[in-house]
């Protein structure tokens, strides 16, 4: 895929070319919505607003990075649900039934590749993590989601949240820090493998 | 041996990423082999690190592909529908023009001649111009109305204006028929040459678009209108059709 044509061409309005890229990149920004957002049709719709969007003003892209410029648009997007949700009442963070009752597996930790096993244990580590994740203020969150999900670098991270590189390093070491706390608390609930004591001991 | 800073935390968080100076990351380095808080803060973060890493990556549950309808994209127009539209502009424009020509053709010939006939007192303006000023003409004409005193026979109206009597209303009824039945009168009376003058404005000739030629421009304009509808609608079509697939 030349991706510099394909933009090019989207530039000048051709939206095949620009649903080529959009097929190339639709995991990364619907996985980014998913990890801000926390809910599977939110971030679904947040997803495609932000193609919209990106379409509609990607004669203002200037080149870098453009994952880095998608994924400025579906965080803009998630930072204006999370604003319309403020303003709603607000949705269970457990998947539910039609009977409130919360779903032990629901479908979207399905992955036919895996034993129940290891089904389950992704299933706890996605569970606390995601806690987690949401326990934390909306700005810490998307700048961890982008550094550690996406693996965006500070630059770029700093690029799609509008913020100075230093507000990105603190807002990263504080979200790590509160998440290393919170995720304290599910220890005991976290699979053995997911015990580390460190990754990279100095 | 101090204990860790928030901006000590900052940095083994930029060290974890490899965003340091090579310089910074250096001395960094030696705090942490020297300093077991530090040490310590850095697994915690290190561990928070690889957690949200191991975060299974999610497949979009869909595509989000765009249709041309979602960012209100139309279809680029053919050629052809540029040249059905023009043409039905043009042939409607030419069609106006012949009813504007047609509308003239009809008024400047007459008015040449109309003109002194009005003056004159006769004429088909003078005609259409004597039928509200009849009402004046009409006491020297003579009739039972015109002889009343002028005075008494306006202030009557205007007390009675509100209720209209039996009387006021025949009497308003009467005047357009005297009116009528005098024109012809006032015509005998010495208008012999305004009556001459009126039948050759008449059939003095003037330009008139023929009528055939106005049907074939409607024609035309509704032909290459349609066309152009069917050619856009069919465009339209096909694009809209190429992004469902």
């Amino acid at each position: 895929m030349n991706e510099s044509a394909l933009i090019h061409d989207a530039q000048r309005g051709d939206l095949e070319a620009f649903n080529r890229l959009v097929l190339a990149y639709q995991d990364a920004l619907y996985n980014t919505a998913l990890r801000i957002l926390g809910d599977e049709d939110q971030a679904a719709d947040a997803t495609q607003e932000a193609f919209i969007s990106a379409f509609r003003a990607i004669n203002s892209y200037r080149g870098g990075s453009f994952k880095a410029w998608l994924l400025r648009t579906v965080t803009n997007a998630c930072y204006d649900e999370l604003r319309r949700q403020k303003r709603r009442p607000t949705t269970p963070l457990e998947p539910e039934n039609n009977d409130d009752e919360e779903i032990e597996s629901p479908r979207w930790l399905a992955d036919f590749s895996m034993t129940p096993e290891e089904k389950l244990d992704a299933a706890e580590l996605e569970h606390a993590i995601q806690h987690c994740l949401e326990a934390l203020p909306t700005d810490f969150r998307a700048v961890v989601v982008l550094a550690d999900v996406q693996g965006l670098d500070y630059a770029e991270i700093a690029a799609v949240v509008h913020t100075p590189l230093g507000t990105v390093k603190s807002r990263l070491a504080r979200a790590r820090l509160r998440l290393r706390e919170c995720l304290q608390d599910f220890w005991e609930l976290l699979p053995a493998a997911f015990r580390l004591e460190s990754e990279a001991a100095p | 041996m101090t204990s860790p800073s928030f901006r000590d935390v900052e940095q083994l968080s930029a060290l974890l990423d490899e965003q340091l100076h090579p310089q910074e990351a250096a001395r960094l380095q030696e705090r942490l082999n020297s300093d077991p808080e530090l040490a310590a803060i850095y697994r915690q973060l290190s561990q928070a690190r690889t957690l949200l890493r191991k975060l299974p990556a999610r497949r979009a549950p869909r595509n989000f592909t765009l249709t041309p309808h979602m960012v209100g994209v139309k279809a680029p127009a053919p050629r052809s529908f540029t040249f059905f539209r023009l043409a039905s502009a043009f042939a409607s424009l030419l069609l106006l023009l012949t009813f504007v020509v047609n509308g003239l053709g009809q008024r400047i010939p007459t008015a040449p001649s109309a003109a002194p006939a009005y003056g004159m007192g006769g004429g088909p303006i003078a005609e259409n111009m004597e039928a509200p000023a009849a009402p004046e003409s009409r006491p020297q004409s003579g009739g039972g109305a015109g002889e009343l005193p002028a005075p008494e026979a306006t202030a009557a109206p205007a007390t009675d204006a509100a209720v209209p009597t039996e009387e006021t209303l025949r009497s308003m009824v009467a005047v357009p028929t005297e009116t009528t039945q005098e024109q012809p009168a006032a015509k005998m009376g010495g208008e012999d040459d305004a009556a001459d003058s009126t039948p050759h404005a008449s059939t003095r000739p003037s330009f008139q678009v023929p009528a055939w030629l106005q049907l074939v421009l409607l024609g035309l304009a509704v032909l290459t209108g349609v066309a152009a509808w069917l050619v856009n609608r069919q465009a339209q079509a096909n694009f809209t059709r190429r992004f469902r697939k």
